[in-house]
């Protein structure tokens, strides 16, 4: 039927596949200079490697501390019952780690491999089972012999240290080709075992046969039953560790599998990545405190927040969503070149800077906002606006004085942080990437919300002891940061100050106590009325000087918690759309096949068709003939007589002109659902 | 769509309409004047536009799936010729019938890396050698474009299809772009295969008629000598009964297993290889035997109503009959083996 239009060279009625080999290389062409262009992508590949290197580093390290308890576990598993083996216990229970990995199934795999490679690093045979790999037992078994042959082997032949590699992989090559035992049988394995441990090293290595069992939600537990049995009988020869991947909760594992196999596991547990946990920690590392890079907006932020806390708990999908923001950020912002720069290199990238993009920087609403600040100073503004010199040699400030604005606003943002967290006020506590979200939210800058400032009224009635650890705190967390921002100076200085007279008055009253607790009663009553007395003038040094710190960390606040649009040009960094993530990631196919059905002026504005607003469901005979027919579907009730449809068609395209019955049919071949 | 109220039907039926044949309805296809070709051309035009973007989405690890209301093959396979160019690209045809997952990784093999594998194997064990290839350090060909109109084809919609482009698709030097026209195609993705894909959705709206995508299924308005296609056959199957469709398979397993050892026969005395020596009606099942066969495995009661459903499969043309020399009727369907087999695997019983 391909006869009916010229066809496309893929349309063929003989195949489904074509191959095409690649012919000359493509050329870009680009609107705005080259270099520029270059710069972008220089820019866009330096951001996101960093960002995501900082991302792999974190979740590595996230992991790092559960990972070494599992390795840990793995070593000794064998070493605690050795007490044991002579009794010769009735039954043998086989070592098995249960792993927690949290409920988003996607990121398994990334997580079980680092776990496998660590475990390999640390001298022990690895076999990870999948139970897409693993129909039945007799491939799970050659599966698992397999990788715990290989994975060895590798690692042996990585390290290249050792000169019995070569007898071992000539055994095991005999093991697998010469030998008649079929390669599911745990004999070859038993045996294999033997002659690479017992013979060649004597003594017991410490290295482990680890089984990892990845989703043990989806296997049989009929196959997994039966695993465990037969490995459990050879518990005497082989050291077998079970590692168990759990995406759910415990309840599935008892659920699954009988007491008899459970009996044969020694189980204990161990958990990766929590969500929460994890989430926070990448939300603080690569959002809030990153300065270099871009930084998400209001709507993009809650959007990817979102999606993270109420959809899926999918650390990938998150970050290929923050990866998709970057890349819009410096493929669609022809300013974005000038992000994540220091001044020295802003300085040098002026002369990219053409009429065109300064009238881009005119365009920006925080431009206009700086421009309106200069209001009075009328020369000023003809400068701004006219002057192109001029404004290119304010741009390096601009920039300078957004990173100074940001790292301000870290520190500033950290000390809620550590105040908060140090009120004893439930209610008050909040996980960073919400108070990060207000921050975002709150237009007048954070200092003006409800929350911050009954934190800054808990703060004003807290006592002298609480205030002075809030305080040595802030100081410590400040002096970490303080050679990156020497602006907070002052700030440091204050502190340290708060901080000695805060201590300096807790331990005169500390002596105090001392003193009175050796002293008799007699005396006793005698110094408490002096000490009464003293209290007073004490307290009233004590509110003063509380209402000093108090005082300090709220104009702290509110010069460094301004909202990021109030900073000049915050466009270069800040990426504040959204539109185009959700149509990315959470596209609505009904909606566009609706729209385009029903509403075809939504994609083809044409004159012929152009309809008021009130007469939507009007069909007109100039519309698409599918968007006709979709209306009149629309139109008809449960069912639908093909004749009648059929015939109302014919009726609406009458109106234009009478045409044969026979032309009105066509559309019919077309229809396709 | 007015779901809630009582349907009144109406008593018209669409055989007071004139029947077309497939020449006239061509010409007159022909000559039906395209409604707003310049804004359909505008469209287009803006979609094309973004074609530098959608390359940079490609090149930095994303997928991308196209969903709208319109034929899309023409844009892609314009974004295709004009940017995918410096690398290998495959083209696959989701609705063309009898494309499968073991054609579109065969071609992969034999036409791209060429490289000498074992040949036989699951489809899941080509899915794992084409990865394993992509990630080594040595290989000759450096990346893959995949480009499969109709991704949501009723061929590529199985599990199985769709967990191996997947794990294809999350190769970061494989680059998959495709096609979705189905409402619900969204729900082909589970949250595993979604990650593993990748997805970057756009929406590229086109109005374009569906010539090429359509070319494939029957019209009820033209007057055809061809009996059903597969297509057709499982629509019919589709709404018969379970006993109905019991008996079908009963016929289809007999005819498949009686083309497998007819061949397996030949091949031994080294006389055919192929199996298209073997016609359908040769390895037929005879009515007694059939109808003995359905009533043990209780679907049908008595000769009446074997006959009945016999019918109603004649009378659409799935199940014909020829008369032996000595009078027996062979009942057998007149599709070929792997025609059977792609109905089995695609019907419920």
């Amino acid at each position: 039927m391909s006869e009916i239009q010229a066809r496309d060279p893929f349309d063929s009625i003989t195949k489904g596949c074509f191959v095409i080999l690649p012919g000359e290389p493509r050329l870009i062409d680009g609107t705005e200079s080259v270099e520029t262009l270059k710069l972008r992508v220089k820019e866009y590949e330096r951001t996101w490697s960093e960002m995501k290197n900082r991302i792999d580093s974190l979740l590595a390290n996230i992991n790092k501390f559960s990972i070494e308890s599992i390795v840990n576990f793995v070593t000794n598993a064998y070493n605690d019952t050795s007490n044991f083996q002579n009794l010769n216990l009735p039954y043998c229970e086989l070592p098995t780690a249960l792993v927690f990995a949290g409920i988003n199934i996607p990121d398994h795999d990334v997580l079980f491999k680092q776990v496998a490679r660590t475990l390999q690093q640390n001298g022990h045979a690895v076999a990870t089972l999948r139970s897409a790999d693993c129909s039945n037992l007799k491939n799970t078994i050659g599966h698992m012999i397999e990788q715990l042959m290989n994975t060895q082997k590798d690692y042996e032949k990585d390290e290249d240290e050792d000169e019995g590699i070569d007898e071992r992989i000539v055994f095991s090559k005999r093991a697998k080709g010469g030998s008649r035992l079929p390669k599911y049988d745990m004999q070859l394995l038993a045996g294999w075992y033997e002659h690479m441990y017992q013979t060649a090293r004597c003594n017991d290595n410490g290295s482990r046969l680890v089984v990892i069992i990845q989703d043990f939600e989806c296997f049989d537990p009929k196959l997994l039953e039966d695993l465990v049995l037969i490995c459990s009988e050879y518990r005497e020869r082989l050291p077998m560790v079970f590692l168990i991947g759990i995406a759910t909760t415990i309840e599935i594992l008892h659920d699954t599998l009988p007491k008899s196999t459970l009996s044969l596991l020694r189980m204990e547990k161990f958990s990766l990545l929590q969500p929460d946990q994890c989430f926070n920690a990448l939300v603080n590392e690569v959002i809030i405190e990153e300065s270099k890079g871009i930084k998400l907006g209001l709507a993009p932020f809650k959007y990817l927040t979102d999606t993270y806390l109420l959809l899926n708990y999918s650390i990938s999908s998150y970050v290929s969503k923050l990866q998709y923001a970057v890349m819009h950020h410096y493929y669609a912002n022809p300013l974005s070149f000038l992000s994540n720069i220091n001044r020295e290199e802003a300085q040098a990238r002026l002369y990219l800077l053409t009429d065109e993009h300064l009238e881009i920087i005119r365009m920006q609403t925080s431009f206009r906002k700086f421009v309106e600040a200069c209001l009075p100073n009328y020369q000023e503004v003809v400068k701004l606006l006219k002057d192109n010199n001029y404004l290119r040699s304010l741009i390096p400030g601009f920039i300078e004085e957004m990173q100074l604005y940001q790292k301000k606003f870290s520190v500033a943002f950290n000390f809620i942080y550590i105040i908060q967290k140090s009120l004893n006020e439930p209610s008050m506590r909040k996980q960073k990437y919400y108070l990060y979200f207000m921050a975002l939210q709150e237009t007048n800058g954070l200092c003006e919300s409800d929350y911050v400032k009954s934190v800054v009224l808990h703060l004003r009635k807290l006592d002298c002891m609480k205030l002075r650890e809030i305080v040595i705190a802030c100081k410590e967390y400040l002096s970490q940061r303080i050679d990156d921002i020497i602006e907070l100076t002052e700030a440091m200085s204050l502190l340290e100050n708060f901080a000695e007279k805060l201590s300096s008055n807790d331990d005169s009253e500390c002596e105090l106590e001392r003193e009175q607790a050796m002293l008799s009663i007699g005396e006793r009553l005698v110094r408490s009325r002096a000490k009464a007395a003293r209290n007073k003038t004490n307290s009233t040094n004590d509110t003063k000087l509380s209402k000093d710190v108090v005082g300090f960390f709220e104009a702290l606040f509110r010069d460094n918690l301004r909202h990021y649009s109030s900073i000049t040009l915050h466009e270069l960094i800040y990426y504040d759309t959204v539109h185009l993530l959700k149509k990315a990631f959470n596209a609505q196919p009904r909606e566009a096949l609706q729209t385009a059905l029903g509403q075809p002026n939504h994609y083809i504005r044409c004159d012929c068709c152009l309809e008021d607003q009130s007469a939507v469901d009007e069909i007109l005979s100039t519309q698409n003939d599918t968007c006709i027919l979709y209306k009149l579907y629309l139109e008809f009730g449960r069912l639908i007589n093909l004749y009648d449809w059929f015939v109302a068609f014919k009726h609406v395209l009458d109106k234009a002109g009478p045409i044969e019955m026979n032309e009105a049919q066509y559309p019919l071949r077309n229809r396709y659902s | 769509m007015n779901l809630y109220d009582v349907s009144h039907t109406s008593n018209n039926t669409l055989s007071s309409l004139p029947i077309l044949d497939q020449t006239e309805y061509i010409d007159i296809v022909k000559s039906v004047q395209i409604k707003h070709k310049a804004e359909r051309n505008l469209l287009v035009q803006l979609h094309q536009r973004q074609f530098p973007q959608w390359y940079f989405e490609l090149t930095n690890g994303f997928n991308l799936v196209f969903y709208g209301y319109g034929s899309k093959r023409q844009l892609l396979t314009l974004f295709a010729k004009t940017v995918l160019k410096d690398k290998p690209l495959l083209v696959v045809n989701g609705c063309f019938p009898s494309v499968s997952l073991k054609n579109i990784l065969a071609n992969i093999l034999d036409s791209i890396i060429k490289e000498s594998h074992g040949t036989s194997g699951s489809v899941e064990d080509h899915t794992s050698f084409i990865f394993d290839y992509f990630c080594r350090a040595d290989r000759a060909i450096d990346r893959l474009y995949i480009l499969i109109f109709n991704i949501d084809g009723v061929n590529l919609r199985s599990e199985r299809t769709q967990t191996c482009l997947s794990i294809l698709a999350s190769n970061p030097n494989i680059h998959l772009v495709a096609s979705v026209d189905h409402i619900n195609a969204g729900l082909l993705y589970d949250n595993v295969r979604a990650s593993r894909f990748n997805w970057v959705w756009h929406d590229i709206t086109t109005y374009e008629p569906y010539i090429a995508e359509t070319s494939f299924e029957n019209s009820i308005m033209i007057r055809r000598e061809k009996a059903l296609g597969i297509r057709g056959i499982e629509h019919v199957l589709g709404s018969l009964t379970e006993n109905a469709r019991g008996i079908f398979k009963i016929l289809c397993e007999h005819q498949i297993a009686g083309i497998s050892t007819s061949t397996a026969n030949n091949d031994g005395h080294g006389t055919s290889g192929k199996n298209h020596g073997v016609k359908p009606e040769d390895v037929g099942v005879a009515y007694g035997v059939l109808y003995k066969k359905c009533r043990e495995a209780w679907l049908v009661s008595n000769d009446l109503t074997f006959k009945t459903q016999l019918t109603e499969f004649r009378d659409h043309q799935i199940i014909q009959s020829r008369r032996m020399a000595d009078g027996t009727e062979i009942l057998y369907i007149p599709l070929s083996k792997d025609q059977l087999i792609n109905i089995l695997d695609n019907l419920e019983f």
